[in-house]
């Protein structure tokens, strides 16, 4: 996030509730700075002490509504001013005061940076903090341990957790936003989906049928709507569909991509969950043999893809209703060196340890059928 | 009777009806007019679009058919075959056929349809052939198999055969062929009414 921009959401959160803490507390060193005024070594540098306090307090305040406080350059003033406020505590109180337990002028309003810390730098942040605090503390009470180690280790546990926290809080948050954003995406998507499918759709799907109907240079046209009608609906459709789990391809889906004006594909209702790799070589074999068909069985036959899945296997039929492949036509090819259907349908298929088979006669088309154990 | 959402699919499909000598008692934009209006016009056949606005298709369907069992409706679509078209069979439709089909195919189908024959496209017989797997596996039923020669003649229907090449290859008659899709289909619904019930006894006996 760019830290000249206002911040949002549980960031706001965060220092609105650091604020509230910061009044509460300061309403106690208040409180106590003059109730024990006539005390003090010094009462004027106490008083000085808490109208510094008072101004810091509704300084941060403000800038934390407005949500400009999430600074490390605020931060890190907050955190000198206030170590500054605790070592006025020497010249404001006696010497007596400062070494038999009396606390600071500014007490635990002065864990208000610690926490701020925590939200801008993480637990380290906080930890860093807390120290300096600590160090401070201590330095005017000259002691090390008793109370003093006490509130000093209670203010290390506060930097270190609350710096946790927030950091979960904060990523929770963004991770939240990506989310959302994501799903208006695919809302968008979804819209405009149904508006290509009630509008362009129907229009192209009619081009097509009457034009074909029509004959003539219709034809021609009525070919074209047919091809971009699937290809469009070939985009609208194609997302991830639910059921499959991660590193898997819905296989109906995938063969379904393959769809034409010439190519009718089948399969089963519901997805049919396959591992990626499977998945990506039989629709490359079954690309192939489409290809082969495009290439050999002549102009305007059509080709039928059938997905089956049978209890411990896949089995994808491919027929065409082309010309046919000439006995021997096919051993000729392998021989010539030429690659083909022997090498890019059988090879893939052999690969994924299935079987492949392809039979065929003069005038009566061309049916391949591959099965993958599954 | 004829049910689209689209005006331009409406008129261009009555002009191919009226024109081949059908009398289109009513066209309806929506699947809640046309079963409203079905018991006073009663149509002999219903040609149905799958993806309807409010009312799907597939629920139009069904309450047609729970109002008259005799109904015989054709479903149709525009993007190909899914579960919708599934569902829509398994409620009652007597067949299926896609939007693009050429005229001639449409007017074939609607008189197959007529005189109480199924019609598959290649989808719809995959769709079924898997449900009938996904029947075997998830809630096996002894009424709910299919014969090796049913297996077979679906096989032959997905990968784009027409009844008149399956019934050459297989030395049978075409009315044969015909028999066997549609007993397939028969035994579709029978099950999905008996699972029906049998989840409604479940409901109430479980409430």
């Amino acid at each position: 996030m760019h830290p000249s921009l206002p911040v949002a959401g549980v960031r706001l959160s965060l220092w609105r509730a650091v604020s509230l803490f910061r009044i509460a507390t300061l309403a106690v060193c208040l409180y106590l700075i003059v109730r024990w005024e006539p005390l003090y070594a010094r009462p004027g540098a106490a008083l000085l002490a808490g109208g510094v306090m008072t101004a810091v307090t509704v300084a941060l305040g403000w800038l934390a509504v407005l949500g400009r406080a999430h600074r490390p350059v605020v931060v890190i003033a907050d955190v000198v001013l206030t170590v500054a406020l605790t070592l006025l505590t020497i010249p404001a109180q006696t010497g007596a005061q400062q070494h038999g337990g009396m606390v600071t002028l500014t007490t635990i309003w002065a864990a208000g940076p610690t926490i701020e810390a925590a939200f801008v730098a993480g637990p380290l942040g906080g930890l860093v903090a807390a120290v300096v605090q600590f160090g401070a503390s201590a330095y005017v009470a000259e002691e090390w341990q008793g109370r003093t180690l006490y509130s000093g280790v209670l203010l290390l546990v506060t930097g270190v957790v609350v710096g946790s926290v927030a950091r979960l809080a904060v990523r929770a948050e963004d991770e939240l936003r990506v989310a959302a954003a994501a799903q208006a995406a695919v809302a968008e998507r979804e819209r405009l989906a149904r508006s290509i499918h009630d509008g362009v759709l129907q229009v192209l799907g009619l081009v097509h049928r009457q034009g074909r109907d029509a004959g003539g240079q219709w034809s021609a046209i009525a070919t074209a709507a047919a091809a971009q009608e699937a290809a469009l609906r070939g985009m609208i459709t194609s997302q991830p569909v639910a059921g499959t789990a991660v590193g898997e391809l819905d296989l109906a889906d995938e063969l379904r991509s393959l769809r034409s004006a010439r190519v009718t594909v089948s399969a089963p209702g519901g997805a049919v969950p396959v591992d990626g790799a499977t998945a990506a070589e039989l629709r490359a074999a079954v690309q192939a043999a489409l290809h082969n068909v495009d290439v050999h069985a002549g102009d305007g036959a059509h080709a039928w893809v059938l997905l089956e899945t049978l209890d411990d296997e896949l089995r994808v039929t491919i027929r065409d209703d082309g010309h046919g492949i000439p006995v021997g036509r096919m051993e000729e090819a392998a021989a010539e060196g030429r690659i083909g259907l022997a090498r890019s349908v059988r090879g893939r298929i052999a690969d994924l340890g299935g079987q492949c088979s392809i039979t065929s006669a003069p005038g009566e088309g061309t049916v391949i059928q591959m099965s993958v154990p599954q | 009777m004829l049910v689209d959402d689209h005006p331009i699919w409406r008129e261009a499909l009555e002009r191919d009806l009226v024109e081949a000598g059908y009398e289109v008692i009513g066209a309806f934009g929506d699947g809640e007019t046309a079963v409203r209006v079905a018991p006073a016009i009663r149509p002999d056949v219903v040609l149905m679009d799958l993806q309807l606005p409010g009312m799907s298709g597939v629920d139009a369907a069904g309450a047609l058919v729970q109002a008259d069992p005799s109904v015989r409706i054709l479903m149709f679509s525009q993007s190909g075959e899914d579960e919708h078209v599934l569902a829509a069979v398994k409620v009652g439709a007597r067949g299926y056929l896609v939007k693009s089909a050429s005229k001639k195919d449409l007017l074939d189908a609607v008189a197959r349809t007529a005189a109480g024959a199924a019609v598959f496209s290649p989808g719809l017989a995959a769709l079924v052939l898997g449900e009938y797997r996904r029947i075997g596996r998830d809630e096996p039923s002894p009424a709910a198999v299919l014969t090796e020669r049913e297996t077979e003649i679906l096989r032959h229907v997905s990968t784009g055969l027409s009844y008149k090449q399956i019934a050459d290859r297989l030395v049978l008659s075409h009315r044969t062929v015909q028999n066997h899709i549609q007993n397939t289909l028969r035994k579709l619904q029978l099950h999905n009414r008996v699972e029906l019930t049998r989840w409604a006894i479940e409901q109430g006996l479980t409430e």
